[in-house]
């Protein structure tokens, strides 16, 4: 009978519960469907890495020869050594344009087989080749069709045997300035050596390593990494481990970012939903106060009744859990894979909750039992004589407010709203709280693409000013470089990669020595414009902070395909969004001994079609296009910016109805007697709009700061290879507190409403 | 009048109940004893606030007494713990109060039903809710149903549990005249046809008539015990 009773009591306050309900349920919605999907990113790689066994490491350097790879294979912790010739050829399409595609050509594979999606399977023994599956897709080409290939001055052509994607090449972009992939219009490509046009010269520039997982499980990065160096005898080779691959490196930072915004947002709602349970239950139970003693008095023991009480807390936040759970898993991931699949190239998403979600439901369910218990325990403590009575009215003091002179001075209803809010402590923390939410995920929704478009500012409109960046080829001399930066009045930088070294880690970044121009602006941690370095090195604050360095500190570096190892001293420390590394001025890194070899040319001047397709310049990348790439590309961002505000909007209109109801019913006896005073509805609800007000104001004023400290926490979840600022216009705070105002208000005044429906008589007679 | 001493069903022998600290102490029962025999009709009488509903309570093992020795059906409850006394009151009590304290979520029918939840051997509801003449309204719940109707509900509640000492609080207290004249006469045939121990606490002097015994209780204090060699019937009392 017990639970006849606990289905009719739930159906009897059953806006309090459905709100209990809907905070759980979006809970473990948020976060089950983001574990699903992060999860999923997980199980997917993972399914991907085995299916093409992807390699544990990678050497790069110059002429690797079969004996190099002999010692290499010798050594107890590898398993296998194959070699490899990655190039930056072109493609010539059908339309006529030159694109960029990577070649590699393979002496053997023993490990990071291509993923085979249509044609026959690759092989080093077959002749053509592997074209990339977006590429192709992108540019019209089919199994058995030809492609035209240039590399430097020498033109091939090879049959397209298979349609691939390579697990090296999840995620790729052209130029370490790009934030965005562009698949399509680049690729690569990948053939036998026997197809290498220069057979004379097979200089293998990569060698691709799988470990024995035995042996290196206890080792760390650096021994392994000084283990081949000091094997081939070669100091200038970079050695780069599985996670250093940039794609099997964002992908697998992605995966984390989202599992830590579905904690963040996810907490969110269930501590308003505990919030709401606590509020809820203890009405509930305090209401019951007669019928526990009652029950008591006829017999039923403690743990009946508490179990009884307990299980609306369970059968509430189970069923809000479960469904949530059910639904996110179902729902949120097919929401991000669009912009997932965009942007990661794997060959199937999976969705998979973890284990950690089967927690977050037993969580749930755990401490709405807790809460409950808790709250009917109050009502349990004493023998049942004394709970069979109405509870004696709370002990009322006079705040010290009260009792000040200025209390006298107050208006009536301002004096009912202080002692209100102050006599109802819980429920009113519960509606702050609500607010704060709700205003605290509108600033973060607003805020993330404030931070994007502030980004976009900052690198393109204040970092890099120049309207085009002119790539040169490898094959063009230093000499005709400088008369291309005469004739465009341009900025010669040589860009690279770079490995730094320091007591603790070893990590990769870029390297960008610049020349005399206008176009690299540097700016110190707040922002301010500084000059460029002139002498040492000036070293990004977010790979410094990696690195644990600080302004005057040494750290030793190496150009990648250097022999020497460099030990310098930070001169400077500059901030910028992409491209973590160091910068050098011409004369200083001559000063080192090396030669000045530009890779690009920063420019405002346009380029004439006939020298961009020149053979000295590898791609000219426009501004413009870049700009445009990225607002392309911002679709992932609106979702999460949309998912956010329909958040925040949902968690304002349950929290602050569940409150006002609640604090109506409360009040249906205070304000049944103010109309039997005499005052009109209008003037009543005028005060119960007052309280909202001031509940309101508060809540939107902490949910101001929080939304900031939230994202800032976001934006530190940023991989290493990113620094974001936190960014939030004055026109979001603005959007963001209209919004919540929108929401209180309109929740309050359905509410109000009620006041016109509340009967004199009945609200005035007995309790019971 | 002379006092049985064989089947005694209840014995309280110097019971007080304290309230307060150690320098301010209020008594809401001073060293009361009196003894009650099987299948009597006892009504306990007294103004607001002699201390009454305290004598209930410490016989409903719904409250412990600050000292004294209190036996009731064969159990010495002033020795009881907390569950010891739900026990006690699962097994042998039954109670109809002033207020009914019906669950308002649950049918008449259900609030009879609920104490299969708590007793093994219970009277089928429908049978409990026949004898108080409800098998009507049923189906209807508290708030459906008129004063009386709720009374004779929380009546056939008591009797469906078949208690060893059915405790009446004011049974009458919220009814009018002739309702409470019917529930009256339902707690009489409880007593004289079914056997039962029936106490009802009351400030309604009238009903004294109706009792086999009668315990007037006075600022704390048993007044007197007085045993009615010939009580009336419930349908001759008016008031």
């Amino acid at each position: 009978m017990l639970k006849r009773k606990l289905l009719r009591d739930l159906w009897q306050n059953r806006t309090q519960f459905i709100s209990i309900f809907l905070m759980a349920f979006l809970g473990l919605f948020v976060f089950a469907g983001i574990d699903a999907e992060s999860n999923g990113i997980g199980l997917s790689t993972d399914a991907y890495y085995q299916a093409t066994n992807v390699a544990d490491a990678w050497v790069v350097g110059n002429g690797f020869s079969e004996s190099e790879v002999k010692k290499l294979v010798n050594l107890e912790e590898i398993e296998s050594v194959d070699r490899k010739i990655v190039i930056q050829g072109k493609a010539k399409t059908k339309d006529g344009d030159e694109l960029d595609m990577e070649l590699n050509f393979l002496e053997s594979m023993q490990s990071s087989y291509p993923y085979l999606i249509e044609g026959e399977p690759f092989s080093t023994e077959k002749k053509g080749i592997w074209l990339e599956q977006n590429f192709a897709e992108a540019r019209g080409y089919h199994v058995g069709d030809i492609i035209r290939l240039k590399y430097e001055n020498i033109e091939f052509a090879e049959q397209i045997k298979g349609i691939i994607i390579h697990p090296e090449y999840i995620f790729y972009t052209l130029d370490s300035d790009s934030m965005m992939p562009n698949y399509g219009d680049y690729g690569y490509g990948f053939l036998s050596k026997l197809e290498y046009p220069m057979q004379e010269s097979l200089a293998y520039n990569r060698l691709v390593i799988g470990q024995n997982q035995e042996s290196v499980k206890d080792m760390d990065s650096i021994t392994f990494k000084e283990l081949v160096k000091s094997t081939l005898d070669r100091e200038e080779l970079v050695v780069m481990e599985q996670s250093q691959n940039l794609g099997i490196d964002s992908i697998a930072n992605e995966q984390s970012q989202h599992a830590a915004m579905g904690i963040i947002f996810s907490a969110v709602f269930l501590v308003i939903a505990v919030m709401g349970i606590v509020t809820t239950m203890n009405r509930m139970t305090s209401n019951q106060r007669i019928q526990i003693g009652t029950l008591k008095a006829l017999g039923f023991s403690k743990a009946r009744i508490t179990w009884h009480y307990v299980s609306y807390g369970i059968v509430i936040s189970a069923a809000g859990s479960i469904l949530g759970a059910v639904l996110g898993k179902l729902l949120l991931p097919s929401l991000f894979l669009p912009s997932m699949s965009a942007y990661y190239i794997l060959p199937e998403w999976k969705t998979g909750m973890s284990n950690q979600s089967y927690g977050a439901i037993i969580l749930s369910i755990l401490v709405s039992s807790i809460v409950s218990f808790l709250s009917c325990r109050k009502e349990l403590r004493d023998m049942p004589a004394i709970t069979l009575k109405p509870a004696a009215p709370k002990n009322l003091r006079h705040s010290l407010l009260e009792k000040s002179r200025l209390w006298l001075s107050l208006r009536f209803s301002t004096q009912w709203n202080i002692r209100d809010i102050l006599r109802n402590k819980a429920r009113s923390i519960m509606g702050i709280a609500g607010v704060a939410g709700c205003t605290m995920l509108l600033v973060c929704a607003f805020g993330c693409k404030d931070c994007c478009d502030e980004m976009v500012v900052w690198q393109y409109g204040q970092l890099n000013t120049a309207q085009y960046k002119v790539m040169f080829s490898q094959s063009t001399s230093n000499l005709k470089k400088r008369e291309y930066s005469q004739q465009f009045k341009g900025q010669l930088v040589q860009e690279g990669s770079c490995e730094f070294r320091t007591a603790g880690r070893v990590k990769t970044g870029n390297v960008t020595v610049i020349d005399t121009g206008n176009y690299i602006h540097y700016q110190d941690f707040d922002g301010n414009e500084i000059a460029p370095p002139s002498k040492g090195i000036a070293m990004s604050y977010k790979l410094a902070s990696v690195l644990g360095l600080e302004e005057g500190d040494f750290v030793e570096w190496h150009i990648v395909g250097e022999k020497d190892w460099e030990k310098s001293r930070i001169t400077m420390l500059y901030r910028t969004p992409v491209g973590q590394g160091i910068t050098l001025s011409r004369e200083e890194f001559a000063a080192l001994h090396y030669q000045f070899a530009p890779t690009c040319l920063n420019t405002n001047m346009s380029i004439p079609d006939y020298i961009k397709d020149s053979d000295e310049i590898s791609g000219v990348i426009s501004l413009e296009q870049l700009k445009k790439d990225l607002d392309e590309n911002m679709e992932m961002m609106n979702i999460m910016v949309g998912v956010l505000i329909l958040a925040a909007v949902l968690l304002g209109i349950i929290v602050l109805y569940n409150m006002g109801v609640l604090s109506f019913l409360e009040k249906t006896r205070e304000v049944a007697t103010l109309k039997v005073l005499g005052f009109s509805s209008g003037r009543i609800r005028r005060i119960l709009r007052q309280q909202n007000n001031w509940i309101t104001v508060i809540g939107i004023v902490m949910g101001l700061m929080l939304g900031y400290f939230l994202l800032d926490g976001i934006m530190q979840t940023m991989t290493e290879d990113q620094d974001m600022p936190t960014v939030i216009y004055t026109l979001s705070y603005v959007y963001s507190i209209i919004g919540t105002w929108v929401v209180s208000t309109g929740v309050n005044t359905v509410l109000s409403a009620k006041v016109k429906t509340i009967c004199m008589v009945d609200a005035l007679k007995g309790v019971e | 009048m002379t006092e049985r001493t064989e089947n005694v069903f209840i014995e309280f022998q110097g019971v007080s109940k304290e309230y307060g600290t150690a320098d301010r102490v209020f008594y809401a029962l001073k060293d009361a004893s009196f003894t009650i025999h099987q299948g009597e009709m006892v009504v306990i009488l007294g103004p607001s606030g002699a201390g009454k509903s305290t004598l209930l309570n410490l016989l409903g093992g719904m409250d412990t007494a600050t000292r004294g020795t209190i036996v009731s059906c064969g159990e010495e409850i002033s020795s009881y713990n907390d569950n010891q006394l739900t026990g006690y009151r699962a097994r042998n009590v039954a109670v109809v109060f002033q207020f009914y304290n019906l669950i308002p979520t649950l049918t008449a029918y259900e609030n009879v039903a609920l104490m299969k939840d708590i007793v093994n051997d219970t009277m089928d509801p429908r049978e409990a809710l026949a004898q108080v003449g409800l098998s009507e309204h049923m189906h209807q719940f508290p708030a459906q149903m008129s004063g009386g109707e709720q009374q004779r509900t929380s009546i056939a509640r008591a009797i469906a549990k078949n208690p060893k000492l059915l405790l009446c609080d004011e049974p009458t207290g919220a009814l009018d005249t002739n309702t409470g004249r019917e529930v009256l006469e339902l707690l009489v045939r409880m007593s004289r046809e079914e056997k039962k121990t029936v106490v009802m606490v009351t400030h309604n002097s009238f009903f004294a008539d109706i009792a086999d015994k009668v315990i007037r209780v006075k600022n704390g204090g048993i007044e007197s015990v007085t045993i009615n060699e010939h009580p009336k019937d419930a349908s001759g009392v008016s008031w």
